[in-house]
């Protein structure tokens, strides 16, 4: 059942790819990090990245590394996991000077507090899909 | 209807219409809300159709504009929807459209419906929508894969990963900070879903019609913390039809009918997730752009108002729209004003008297309609069992994603 999910997820990214997509998911499995896409014009990091920036339309950006600390805004649980084993722990991290990003909390939901510090960390999906996932600090 | 005056000055004698009418709403039909369909979505529309014709007392014959939602949650591929469906009821039209905009779909409809009144371009224009969410739980492979590219689909290839296709955690999510930053409680989010079911036990038509208690509420299972099940909108089949026309062509039927008085509209560049630093998730500023625009159209207050139904999905939603349309004092004080009896029978407003999406049910894209069925209902003096006594102003509210969108409406009672 894993490896239909999976193949049906690459198929699904594969599909929606925008130009944006194909390297974000390339970058994260062959360097491990986290990037997104930043204007050269208005200087504008968007995340979900983009091939264009949305807040002046410049039609050309460049990557940038992300990777690092966040801060825990907000996390639940998702009874229908259905990519990562239940209990599927997931939440929304502040990551500074770009935003508020949903993403996959590798932690127990009794052990999580709001505001506390967490670090980037790749999650291995498969081994053509690599994620983000944010793990607490200390 | 903010009133648009034509004023040709060009000299030439050229007959110009005037694009100014003003909208009624003079036929309604609401379905039972149920959680399996009982007929085809297909023959939904159909009934629906009927029923808002025979209701208003206008024949097939005399309509002129058709608009609807699409058929549901549908393993089908269906374009062309309201040719289809046009057809299917024999209706010529001089306008036909389909609107989709997830849980503002049935609201942009009537929206849609109502400037082509206003412009004088239909006369009689229906306005139809149902909803029902197809099960695919026996087909494993397909649930599968809808499952993996759904989520993809609808919430991008970057969040899709982590948040499934039902979009009940990030709502939860919204709760948390909510109940975290206001200081409000789980026991303050389940006396708001009892104070619900007790609406709902008075409208025959509603999901849940049995009163609950404190302890059911925060007894049933965590949906995702610290939503429990019971303090969830339930998954819902059901529909709705409204037939438009002019005031002037609704004063000549010599009964009671409602004005639209005013829609207003907001949508933030967001979608489910918080993404801008800059955006709460705990004020919902569609809500409160949405509202501000269709008070000010209207020229009146959330303190005029007799009566609202509202979008609340989830039951921290529903408290902070209350305070984000204008009805309770501030933020965080939802709550109170739910445990004061100021959103009920004998206080400020009724807010909800259907139950809400909680209790009455929540057939997402026929959602907004339903509303307006409502109001309508409360405004004509004909909701037996829960009628707002003398309601003269209502309002309805509608959403799409995380409250990212919102679309409100006024209305008023017409003799
Ligand atoms: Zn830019």
């Amino acid at each position: 059942m894993k490896e239909q999910i999976d193949a049906y997820t690459k198929r699904a990214i594969d599909h929606h790819d925008d130009g944006a997509t194909g390297e974000y998911y390339r970058l994260l499995r062959e360097t491990k990090k986290f990037h997104t896409t930043k204007c050269p014009k208005c200087e504008h990091t968007a995340y979900p990245p983009r091939p264009f920036c949305p807040a002046c339309f410049h039609d050309e950006v460049d990557w940038v590394d992300i990777s690092g600390e966040a801060t825990l805004y907000a996390f639940t649980t998702q009874s229908r996991a259905l990519r990562f084993v239940a209990p599927d722990v997931i939440g929304i991290v502040e990551v500074p000077g770009v935003g508020r990003i949903a993403t996959k909390i590798n932690a127990k939901l009794s052990d999580l507090k709001i505001g506390q510090k967490v670090r980037f960390e790749p999650f291995e999906v498969s081994d053509e899909l690599v994620v983000h996932s944010y793990t607490p600090v200390g | 209807m903010h009133r648009i005056r034509c004023i040709c000055r060009s000299g030439s004698n050229r007959k110009v219409s005037n694009p100014s009418e003003e909208v009624a709403i003079v036929g309604i039909h609401a379905t039972p809300i149920t959680k399996k369909r009982n007929r085809s979505i297909r023959e939904s529309f159909a009934r629906i159709a009927i029923a808002t014709l025979k209701d208003a007392g206008v024949e097939p014959k005399e309509v002129d504009g058709l608009v609807t939602t699409p058929p549901g949650i549908n393993p089908d591929l269906v374009i062309m929807y309201g040719a289809f469906l046009g057809k299917y009821l024999g209706l010529d039209t001089r306008m036909l459209q389909v609107i989709e905009n997830g849980g503002a779909t049935s609201a942009l409809a009537l929206r849609a419906a109502a400037n082509e009144i206003a412009l004088g371009r239909v006369k009689r224009c229906l306005v139809v929508s149902a909803d029902e969410r197809y099960r695919m739980n026996d087909d494993m492979d397909q649930m599968l894969r809808f499952g993996a590219s759904a989520n993809i689909g609808l919430q991008g290839s970057y969040d899709g990963i982590y948040v499934g296709g039902f979009p009940v955690p990030i709502y939860a999510m919204s709760g948390q900070r909510y109940m975290h930053e206001y200081d409000v409680s789980s026991k303050e989010l389940a006396e708001l879903v009892v104070h619900l079911r007790n609406h709902a036990s008075r409208h025959p038509g509603a999901q849940f019609q049995k009163p609950t208690t404190v302890e059911e509420v925060l007894g049933s299972p965590i949906q995702s913390a610290p939503l429990t099940l019971h303090m969830c909108c339930p998954v819902s089949t059901g529909g709705a039809g409204v037939l438009l026309t002019t005031v002037t062509e609704a004063k000549k039927l010599g009964r009671p009918f409602t004005r639209i008085a005013s829609f207003g509209g907001y949508h933030e560049a967001e979608h489910f997730l918080p993404v801008s630093l800059d955006r709460d998730f705990t004020t919902y500023r569609s809500a409160i752009n949405a509202s501000k625009q269709a008070y000010d159209m209207a020229g009146v207050g959330p303190k005029d108002l007799d009566v609202a139904e509202i979008y609340g999905v989830y039951a921290p939603t529903e408290l902070m729209l209350y305070e984000d349309l204008g009805f309770a004092a501030e933020k965080g004080s939802g709550a109170q004003a739910v445990r004061d009896g100021r959103l009920t029978h004998g206080g400020d407003l009724v807010v909800n008297p259907t139950g809400g999406r909680i209790a009455y049910g929540h057939p997402a894209a026929a959602t907004p309609l339903l509303e307006t069925v409502e109001i309508a209902h409360q405004l004509r003096g004909t909701a037996t069992g829960r009628q707002v006594d003398g309601a003269r102003w209502g309002l309805t509210h509608a959403e799409h994603g995380c409250l990212n969108g919102s679309v409100v409406t006024t209305y008023e009672a017409m003799a």
